[in-house]
């Protein structure tokens, strides 16, 4: 009796053993993550993909001096002949005295790693939105259109810094992770593209959104500037006058109202909720008797006129030991807790030298001078009145300098596209610049990481 | 008739009295009493104690005592009990009470053997598991207990990633499978008492602190193990092969470290006190130029660069450190952050006893040591532990319950000071006395070098805290349903709690910076719970012995993290409490994993001779997606003793056991982290223009599967002269393929890594040898020895697609994961002064077409030797770690901070090229960017950097003094000892740098301790 009662013990051990082993398949289905969302979730409501895309800007602004946050300005600046680090510093070095290693962390990781981030989000977003059946149309575009600027802004940069690179449109990563460095030609016909699109999509009304997106207007801003590069001045004064026709934005008189987070003139800034500018953090030090990081060049300070009212609104110097250090003061807010100054991308005045530039190369002399006396007169210098092409084409260069230094490498971009770079950089660098330092170098860890890439010449 | 029988009787009886009587008679009759114990004072019931002279044998009672009677004054009793040390032990009468302690016979071929889901012997045992026990870690003073494994364990390589209290250690079984140590982790399973530890050996803290250098191997970080009391720990099992580990199915793949904690034993009840005090001080470092030799190389850097120092800012040759700051002022650096001496202390207290039904082990401890850097940091840990055991009357039902629980609280500054001894040594550090320095003569220190010249007081000033706790239950209960089987469940609990705050106050603050105090707060939890449901069947025969086990497992962890930070604080007087700043961000995330399996086992072992052992595990992950998620895993493990075949007995008699053993079998991995295969997007930290932002957080591959690990080994184990030596060697082929790795990826797609299988088949072989020899056990003098070797090979044999993918220049097919793929250094020209490489493809220009396969830096051999040594009331144990291998140089800081910069050296730079004609390791000064500086950069790229870090390490030096017994008596008290021990004594190495463990000067080397310490039993 007692054998028989312990061996219906086990037996039914044995068997609630079997049983718990049934049920096992369904102890290992876990719900979903907590503090993540799922992309088909993301890509299901129009806010959530609005959220998908402002978490883009986000990222691009997040930390200072990444790509799209002030590097492009202090790097490019460097390279050029607008700025030059006071003391010596081996990271800025290496772009002052145009001998960037290709080993270097700030071209890997503020310029390199962080465009191709951004990239990757632009186009997961299209693939998500393509994908989607429950956004509604007209959020659908509008996001659509967002995306493709932004893919087109990014790209334009890296192709003006580094020359060829890989062409990546879709997030797969084992096509991705192969691609090797697609020619500049085929990149910009790619940046056309988008930012037609964009122009299309996008929709007029983007005084509303606060400029903190992007919207037509800063599609037709880009492509006039991308014309521009690309020499097709008919194009570029078109999508110029697209932008200033319509007159949504003003220039500001007051100089030192122009980099305010409320500036008339600002076409799409990037916006931090919690701090002020990374340049303004950059450039401007830590109290009236200490040395700025940068000062800007001699050949700078020689290219204002006198009279230029930007000379004093813009640039401000700290005298330490008898000397005199001047540095950029575009941006007034070096610290604070309370925002008043944004990242801006594209301001007006850039499309009135757009425009100016693309008139006098079709021999519009005349409205060439319009558009560039605008600025002049804003800047309390009296108009020029040059008649040949050349003698306005010089002018407006001249005006570039002036108006837009510091600002997002312009003057480095502008020595380039124009052929200048050697001829003036030579005679400010001296041996140091070779010609084919006006490209950065592919940073050499990619290289290792993929075969199909190349390096630049000269490295 | 009777009468006859009466007589005879009668007679018998006055003849066996008469003798008795002239026995006692040529001089007085004494007894002689005494007691015979162990060493620990317990008594020896059953032991043997006979009086040499006349053979008579007396055997101990219930309290070990007896009574012998002896005739004249002095004589020697012969005391022996079965397993114990003969003892020869000469008396007189005078001597009163006689308390004679026996030393047990170790032989290490039956101690218990803890394995997967139970016990087998050394003798028996099919697999290959190895044993630290408690009396090999009591003997360190050591707060972690994986520095109780260094060089202990053959075929595991433990290293300190630096000397920083709670710091992490490296751990590796049998060599890397993984493709890339540093995103994949090749860590073994941690098992304690059957609770697998998840927090494994991965790092805890969130905020980073002194304990993570971003210098080190694996970056440091501080360590859960150290919120474990090595004193509360019985033994450590290594489990290595197939057989051994495949029970453990998918998570065994990296080996398994089966940590058991102590238990109680039956009888008298038993208190021990112990409490030590020691100091500790940084071992190998280097030594640093004084001023006036600095400011001599950074005058001849500019020089060799063909520029004058000037005070100028703007100048090419502005040099503030010599032109304009004080050249007489010097700091030691070295001694003022990092020569603190380190005081520890440690204190250890348990109650144990019981009867043959219930045991309990109770014991409290507390250990607090603090840094080697100045101000008030320290890592204080307080723990509690208990254990009782229950068998009822009938011996039917037991109950096994072990708890554990210890705080670790480790105070320690934000950065390790280490990493700042290059400053200038002339730099100013105060520029008044209480008031940091952080400008001189003008100069701001943020506007040189590159971000890293800083007053290194400051960091002194940020403060960082980590309060570790571990809980940690098992509860295992078992009934015995039939004769022959067996009904066990295990229950088991862990939560391991992690909340760390770090502050930023203004004194710590460049007050040039404009930056504002700052403070962090994080929080982690991981929490797992464990049931596992068994039956075991077992059958034991006068001819075999069979068990069969078999088993489920049911496992939950749930993790939840968090991390707020504050900053923008407009005064010091809140940044504990995070409402008080202006702009706080925060994120969190809550982690689950599940696992369920299905287990089994079949153990036979015929005439103790012939052993067969099969294990299988069907295992479920939630790691994976759906239709990837089971896998099978097993294992085959057989032994075949054949020192006990008749045959061997007759031709090798000299052989005392001999057993041949093998094992194959198949172990996975799942070792990635949660919800990889879901295409997942985060929260930005910040709302962009109002709205809350999405962002990608990875990329995702939702096809990847297990991870399969096949292991083969064959050893031969040999003991002669009654076991008196042992040797084993033992063979291991494991072959990893369709790893789970993080995979680099080329920036290009928008992250550095994906998780996938990797497509490759890498081979992890090697020799591993033991040998224990017992040289002297007599009364007074016992000696033993033991010493492990480890030859280790590791090779790609195959990687499909290499040549076009992200590891084409990282990886060669045949050759080590770790090789050294690098250009060829050719040594420093002569004539200008400059490290010059080989061009391999003549082609003009140095790129990764010119790298050469140069070796690799996997250990060549290591191990240890231990020694251990009695004498009288003495023991003296030393330890001796070696490893051969190749290191990362002294070249390889330089690379960074090239000499003539402005930052201060290490002394051996001062044997550099000066001129054409010099032949020296250390190139020519540079201050800039020359073609000096270009060459230096590619020194990372070349194999300069690489050099012989092979050492001998004196790791442990144990001595104890036992209080005589006499004096002991009086006071009850059974057993006192006192002792001194060290830890990393002395470092034997041809190394040019700081320590060849941690490779890098700029990195706290481990420190030297030596402890003294007393201990009760009562």
């Amino acid at each position: 009796m007692k054998t028989h009662k312990l061996f219906n013990t086990s037996l039914a051990a044995a068997l609630s053993l079997l049983v718990s082993l049934s049920s096992c398949k369904k102890f290992v289905d876990i719900p979903g993550p907590q503090t993540q969302v799922e992309s088909s979730r993301v890509f299901s409501s129009d806010a959530a993909a609005t959220s998908a895309v402002v978490g883009l800007y986000n990222q691009m602004i997040a930390n200072n001096l990444t790509m799209m946050n002030g590097a492009v300005t202090i790097y490019a600046g460097l390279s050029a002949d607008e700025l030059s680090n006071v003391n010596p510093n081996s990271n800025y070095d290496a772009f002052m005295n145009n001998v960037i290693p290709t080993n270097s962390t700030t071209v890997y990781s503020s310029f390199w790693s962080n465009a191709y981030r951004y990239i990757y989000q632009a186009n997961a977003v299209l693939e998500g939105l393509d994908q989607s059946t429950t956004i509604s149309t007209a959020v659908k575009d509008e996001l659509r259109g967002e995306m493709l600027f932004t893919r087109a802004l990014t790209y334009f940069y890296l192709v003006n810094l580094f020359g060829d690179v890989p062409l990546v449109l879709s997030t797969d990563y084992r096509i991705n992770g192969s691609l090797p460095r697609a020619s500049t030609t085929t990149a910009e016909q790619q940046i056309l593209t988008d930012l037609t699109e964009a122009e299309q999509l996008l929709s007029a009304n983007d005084a509303a959104s606060g400029n903190a997106r992007p919207g037509r207007m800063a599609a037709a801003a880009l492509l006039a500037r991308v014309y521009l590069y690309q020499k097709d001045w008919v194009n570029a004064e078109k999508q110029a006058t697209a932008v200033l026709s319509p007159g949504t934005y003003t220039l500001e008189n007051d100089l030192n109202q122009v980099f305010n987070s409320s500036s008339s003139e600002t076409i799409f800034q990037l916006v931090k909720p919690t701090a002020n500018t990374a340049e303004g953090a950059a450039f401007i030090p830590g109290s009236p008797t200490s040395i700025p990081t940068f000062k800007v060049t001699g050949s700078l300070l020689q290219a204002f006129e006198k009279g230029d009212n930007r000379r004093n609104a813009w640039l401000r110097a700290n005298t330490v030991g008898g000397t005199d250090y001047t540095y950029p003061y575009k941006y007034k807010v070096r610290n604070s807790t309370s925002v008043t100054e944004n990242n801006i991308v594209l301001r007006l005045a850039e499309v009135y030298l757009i425009r100016a530039e693309a008139r006098a190369q079709q021999d519009k002399i005349g409205d060439a001078l319009a558009d560039l006396n605008i600025i002049r007169q804003r800047a309390g210098l009296t108009p020029v009145t040059t008649s040949t092409e050349t003698a306005t084409l010089k002018a407006i260069m001249q005006e570039r300098q002036t108006e837009l230094f510091a600002e997002w490498g312009h003057r480095w971009l502008d020595l380039k596209r124009t052929g200048q770079a050697n001829e003036v950089l030579v005679a400010i660098k001296g041996a140091n610049w070779q010609p084919a330092d006006t490209l950065y170098p592919i940073p050499q860890s990619q290289i290792q990481l993929n075969p199909f890439l190349t390096q630049n010449p000269g490295y | 008739m009777k009468k006859t029988i009466l007589l005879s009787v009668l007679a018998m009886l006055w003849l066996f009295f008469k003798a008795k009587a002239q026995h006692a008679n040529p001089s007085v009759l004494s007894t002689i009493t005494g007691r015979v114990t162990d060493e620990q004072g317990l008594p020896l019931p059953g032991a043997t104690v006979q009086l040499l002279s006349t053979k008579a044998i007396s055997i101990t009672g219930k309290d070990g005592e007896f009574r012998i009677s002896v005739a004249g004054t002095s004589g020697t009793l012969s005391v022996s009990f079965i397993g114990y040390v003969t003892l020869k032990y000469p008396f007189t009468l005078s001597d009163g009470t006689l308390l004679l302690r026996l030393k047990p016979i170790a032989n290490s071929l039956d101690e218990v053997q803890v394995i997967a889901y139970g016990k087998t012997t050394k003798r028996y045992n099919t697999g290959n598991v190895a044993s630290v026990t408690a009396a090999d870690i009591e003997k360190q003073p050591v707060s972690n207990v994986l520095a109780a494994l260094e060089g202990r364990v053959p075929g595991m390589v433990v290293s300190q990633t630096s000397g920083v209290p709670g710091s992490s250690f490296h751990v590796q079984i049998r060599g890397q499978s993984a493709l890339d140590a540093t995103l994949s982790r090749n860590d073994p399973l941690f098992v304690i008492d059957g609770v697998p530890f998840e927090s494994g050996n991965t790092a805890t803290n969130q905020i980073n602190s002194a304990a993570n250098n971003p210098t080190s191997i694996s970056s440091g970080g501080l360590s859960p193990l150290n919120a474990i009391n090595p004193a509360d720990i019985e033994s450590i099992e290594v489990l290595k092969d197939a057989d051994a580990t495949a029970i453990y199915g998918s998570r065994a793949a990296n080996g398994v470290v089966l940590i058991t904690t102590k238990k109680g034993k039956s009888g008298e009840t038993k208190t021990n006190f112990s409490v030590n005090s020691g100091i500790s001080n940084i071992g190998r470092s280097v030594n640093l130029l004084n001023t006036q030799q600095y400011v001599a190389m950074r005058k001849e850097a500019f020089g060799n660069d063909g520029l004058t120092v000037s005070n100028n800012p703007g100048d090419p040759g502005f040099a503030p450190d010599i032109a304009l700051w004080d050249t007489n002022r010097y700091t030691d650096l070295k001694k003022l952050l990092i020569g603190n001496t380190a005081h520890a202390t440690d204190a250890q207290a348990t109650v144990s006893g019981g009867n043959s039904n219930t045991q309990f082990l109770i014991g409290g401890g507390y250990h607090r040591e603090t840094t080697v850097y100045p101000g008030d940091f320290a890592d204080a840990r307080a723990s509690l532990y208990l254990n009782i055991n229950h068998t009822s009357a009938d011996k039917r039902f037991s109950l096994l319950f072990s708890g554990m629980y210890a705080s670790d609280n480790n105070r320690l500054p934000r950065y390790d000071l280490t990493r700042y001894l290059n400053l200038p040594p002339n730099i100013k550090l105060y520029d008044s006395p209480g008031k940091l320095a952080w400008q001189d003569a003008g100069i701001l220190y943020s506007s040189l070098g590159n971000n890293d010249i800083l007053n290194p007081l400051s960091l002194l000033q940020e403060k960082y805290k980590s309060v570790n706790e571990n809980l940690l239950g098992n509860m295992q209960l078992s009934y015995k349903i039939l004769r022959n089987l067996v009904f066990r469940t295990s229950l088991g609990y862990n939560t391991f709690r992690s909340d760390e705050s770090t502050t930023r106050p203004t004194a710590a603050i460049d007050p040039n910076s404009g930056e504002l105090p700052s403070a962090g707060f994080a929080a982690s939890n991981n929490r797992n719970w464990i049931v596992e449901p068994q039956l075991e069947y077992s059958r034991v025969t006068d001819k075999d012995k069979l068990s069969i086990l078999l088993g489920n497992t049911y496992q939950d962890k749930t993790g939840s993290t968090s991390a707020i930070y504050g900053s923008n604080y407009n005064s010091d007087l809140l940044l504990n409490s995070i409402a008080a700043a202006p702009v706080i961000t925060a994120s969190n995330d809550y982690v689950q994993y599940r696992y369920t399996a299905f287990f089994g086992r079949i153990n036979y072992n015929l005439h103790d001779k012939y052993i067969l052992n099969l294990s299988a595990r069907r295992d479920g992950s939630s790691r994976f997606a759906p239709e990837n998620r089971w896998a099978n895993f097993g294992a085959i493990g057989a032994a075949w003793l054949f020192s006990s075949e008749s045959f061997v007995k007759n031709l090798l008699p000299f052989l005392s056991f001999g057993k041949l053993r093998g094992s194959y079998g198949r172990t996975g991995n799942d070792q990635i982290g949660d919800y990889k295969f879901l295409n997942l997007w985060s929260n930005t930290t910040n709302t962009y223009d109002g709205l809350s932002g999405l962002y990608p957080r990875a990329l995702y591959n939702p096809n990847y599967n297990w991870e399969i690990n096949k292991k083969l080994e064959g050893a031969v184990e040999l003991g002669f002269l009654n076991d008196a030596i042992l040797l084993t060697a033992a063979y291991y082929h494991n072959r990893s393929s369709n790893q789970l790795i993080s995979y680099s990826l080329p920036a290009q797609t928008g992250f550095f890594n994906v998780v996938r299988n990797f497509p490759g088949l890498v081979s992890n072989t090697g020799w591993e040898m033991t040998l224990t020899t017992r040289n002297f056990h007599q009364e007074d003098f016992t000696w033993s020895t033991s010493f492990n070797i480890t030859m280790p090979k590791n090779k790609l044999l195959a990687f499909p697609g290499l040549s076009t993918s992200s590891y084409a220049s990282r990886h060669v097919i045949g050759q080590s994961l770790n090789l050294i793929n690098a250009l060829k250094y050719t040594g420093i020209d002569p004539q200008t002064g400059i490290y010059t490489y080989e061009d391999k493809n003549k082609d003009g220009q140095l790129t990764t077409d010119d790298y050469q396969v140069q070796g690799n830096l996997d250990p060549k051999f290591y191990g240890g030797l231990q020694n251990n040594l009695s004498y009288k009331q003495f023991d003296l144990s030393f330890f001796f770690e070696f490893r051969k291998q190749t290191g990362l140089s002294y070249l390889n800081q330089l690379a960074y901070y090239p000499p003539g910069w402005i930052y201060n050296q290490p002394d051996l730079v001062l044997n550099r090229w000066q001129q054409p004609g010099n032949v020296k390791p250390v190139q020519q000064y540079t201050a800039g960017y020359t073609n000096a500086y270009i060459a230096m950069a590619q020194l990372t790229n070349s194999n300069a950097i690489y050099t012989d870090a092979s050492f001998i390490r004196l790791k442990n030096v144990a001595l104890a003094w036992h209080l005589p017994e006499s004096w002991l008596s009086r006071y009850h008290i059974r057993d006192c000892r006192i002792y001194l021990q060290g830890q990393n004594l002395l470092t034997i190495t041809n190394y040019k740098g700081s320590d060849p463990e941690t490779q890098n000067f700029y990195i706290l080397p481990p420190l030297r301790s030596i402890v003294g310490g007393i201990q009760f039993t009562f």
